[in-house]
């Protein structure tokens, strides 16, 4: 009978393991800013660096993801519904994909003439909000254990609400940041060689999908504990 | 000589449950990270031997005399070829568990033993089939009883503690009476069924013991308060890690009381043919006999259980505290109140239950069911497996002795 209470239990919690990819992927988004700063000051040795460096966390983030739904389809009784973490994870996941796509992107073209100086001011702007979101989508995700730990206390959900509501502010701000970019970056049509007009265009994509995706975390983590 | 290798067999039965069955009752103890494996080995080597000598007359009672009435067997030594046919046959059940890593329990295979020889030398009358037939149903009702007392103890904690909008303070209130609760429990039952004192007594005794529990373990968390500086949710935890150092106590205790008996119940029968030279209907448990099987069990938590304990500590890495100690709770109290009713229940097939009435309640994450069905399949087979071979080896023992 030697360890046969142990079988009945995850080796690690499927929501303990969410809030490692979470984590995993907060770490990639520190990268986001020095990718972005490598890129405009055409600096290649460090946008390789920090190439390989997101490439290795999400990397670790797809080990991670395996080993959730592995766990996910032996699951008997759950916190939550394994279709929403499933598709937390999916989102989550897309997060550090859309970092790395970002990190390695960026390296496939150097511009022909310095980027203008409120432009690339926009540029960090977004680059920042889409930081910020994945911030508010690891507190989210970590706001999930506090709402395990306290039993699903009333509290605890009405924490993970506040964090909702600062996710649709910031979701609105990355909104509002791309279009002024993408105006601005259009209107210089004239002055821009085209293939960087669409470089750029693709760059501000790629941010605003990182953000986008981080958002959809907390959104669902909202939907299921108000479920 | 049987009597010598009854006892030799009967202290390696209890020596294997000690080394084996006691790491799957601590499981969610060490896993939690309540005790360490040492703590738990120390917590059980003590504890199981005061649960057997204090509690563990009751089953015994009922493995020497409740599956097969010795008055009616006329020949001492077909009792005694059939109690050590059963006694080897359980042992051979649980070296098998131990090396195949089944879910075989000790009290299926020792009641099935006892059957077995019982139909083996006097035909199926003589087996008191009501009484098996109460024993069997607690099987049943034994994990479901764990499983809907750990979900309730859960839910309250849940509602008292965790819920609230200060879980610290709450939980400062509510832990010294569930203190109080948990020696409540123990001090009435053993008023009641081992000194045999009336209902009056039992509860003014144990009301004033547990009442002088609560007060010390109040003083104990204000103590403990003062050196606390964590954020509320692990404080809560800090505090059910320290209650469950008790309830580890208590799953000991209450395991020893239990399990004793699948060990030592045959040997009763043995000493006390041997001792009498007759048989009669009145078969009394010496207590240097319950005192031998704790000894044995002592020492096989102490010379293996520790390996086992390592291993189990590292396999429940999602266990917390107020869910281990809300299946270490109903898991205690359930296997207590089935001793002190005499009846022979398995404590890792409590624990099983008291783990999927934690997962019910949304306590937490549980993996495969299926464990449920091995535990069903494991007894189906167990008792009429058991019941053969040890009708076997009466019939081989018979010709012998």
């Amino acid at each position: 009978m030697t360890r046969f209470i142990g079988k009945m239990f995850p080796k690690k919690s499927p929501v303990e393991l969410l809030r490692e990819h979470a984590q995993t992927t907060k770490k990639a988004s520190e990268f986001i800013l020095p990718t972005l700063e490598a890129f405009l000051s055409e600096n290649t040795e460090a946008l390789s660096t920090i190439s390989k460096r997101v490439d290795q966390l999400e990397r670790n983030a797809d080990d991670l993801k395996v080993q959730i739904r592995e766990s996910y389809s032996k699951l008997k009784f759950v916190y939550f519904d394994r279709v929403d973490v499933l598709t937390i994870l999916q989102q989550e996941d897309a997060v550090i994909d859309a970092i790395d796509d970002f990190a390695k992107y960026v390296m496939l073209n150097t511009l022909e003439k310095p980027l203008d100086k409120e432009l690339a001011n926009l540029l960090f702007q977004l680059a920042g909000e889409a930081s910020r979101a994945i911030d508010v989508m690891f507190k989210s995700v970590e706001g999930l254990i506090l709402v395990v730990e306290s039993s699903f206390s009333p509290k605890s959900l009405q924490d993970e609400e506040k964090e909702a509501l600062e996710v649709e502010d910031l979701e609105a701000s990355t909104d509002k940041t791309s279009i002024e970019i993408g105006k601005r970056l259009f209107s210089m049509k004239n002055s821009i060689h085209p293939v960087d007009l669409f470089f750029l265009e693709k760059v501000v994509r790629l941010l605003a999908r990182i953000a986008d995706h981080a958002e959809n975390v907390v959104e669902r983590i909202r939907m299921i504990t108000h479920s | 000589m049987l009597l010598a290798f009854a006892l030799v067999t009967g202290m390696g039965m209890a020596f294997a449950i000690g080394a084996n069955d006691v790491a799957n009752s601590m499981a969610t103890a060490v896993g939690a990270k309540a005790i360490t494996p040492k703590q738990a080995v120390i917590i059980a080597a003590i504890l199981e031997f005061l649960g057997a000598v204090l509690f563990g007359a009751h089953v015994t009672s009922t493995i020497t005399k409740g599956i097969i009435d010795p008055g009616t067997v006329s020949n001492p030594n077909v009792l005694l070829c059939g109690a050590f046919a059963a006694l080897v046959s359980s042992a051979v059940w649980i070296i098998a568990a131990t090396l195949w890593g089944m879910p075989v329990s000790t009290t299926h295979s020792i009641v099935g033993g006892m059957a077995g020889f019982g139909i083996a030398a006097m035909g199926w009358s003589a087996v008191n089939w009501l009484k098996l037939l109460v024993i069997a149903s607690t099987w049943i009702l034994s994990p479901l009883a764990g499983g809907v007392l750990s979900y309730l103890v859960f839910k309250m904690i849940s509602l008292l503690i965790l819920r609230q909008s200060s879980p610290e303070l709450k939980v400062k209130r509510y832990a010294p009476f569930i203190v109080g609760t948990i020696v409540f429990i123990i001090v009435y039952l053993f008023s009641l069924k081992t000194l045999h004192q009336s209902q009056s007594v039992s509860i003014v005794w144990s009301l004033l013991i547990a009442v002088i529990g609560t007060f010390v373990s109040r003083y104990l968390v204000k103590q403990w308060s003062k050196k606390s500086n964590l954020r509320q949710y692990d404080f809560v935890e800090y505090l059910f890690r320290k209650l469950q150092i008790m309830t580890s106590c208590y799953v000991s205790f209450s395991h020893g009381a239990n399990d004793v008996a699948n060990a030592i119940g045959p040997l009763a029968v043995i000493y006390w043919v041997m001792q009498n030279g007759s048989v009669g209907s009145h078969v009394t448990v010496p207590l240097w006999i319950l005192g031998l099987g704790g000894i044995g069990i002592s020492l096989g938590v102490s010379l293996l259980g520790y390996k086992v304990m390592k291993t189990v500590g590292e396999d429940l890495t999602s266990l917390n505290n107020t869910r281990g100690f809300s299946i270490d709770f109903s898991t205690a109290t359930t296997v207590l109140v089935s001793s002190v009713l005499g009846m022979p229940v398995s404590t890792t097939h409590v624990v099983v239950g008291s783990v999927v009435g934690v997962g019910m309640a949304r306590g937490i994450e549980v993996v495969n069911i299926k464990v449920l069905k091995t535990i069903v399949t494991s007894w189906l087979l167990t008792v009429p497996l058991a019941a053969l071979l040890s009708a076997i080896l009466f019939n081989v023992f018979i010709r012998i002795i």
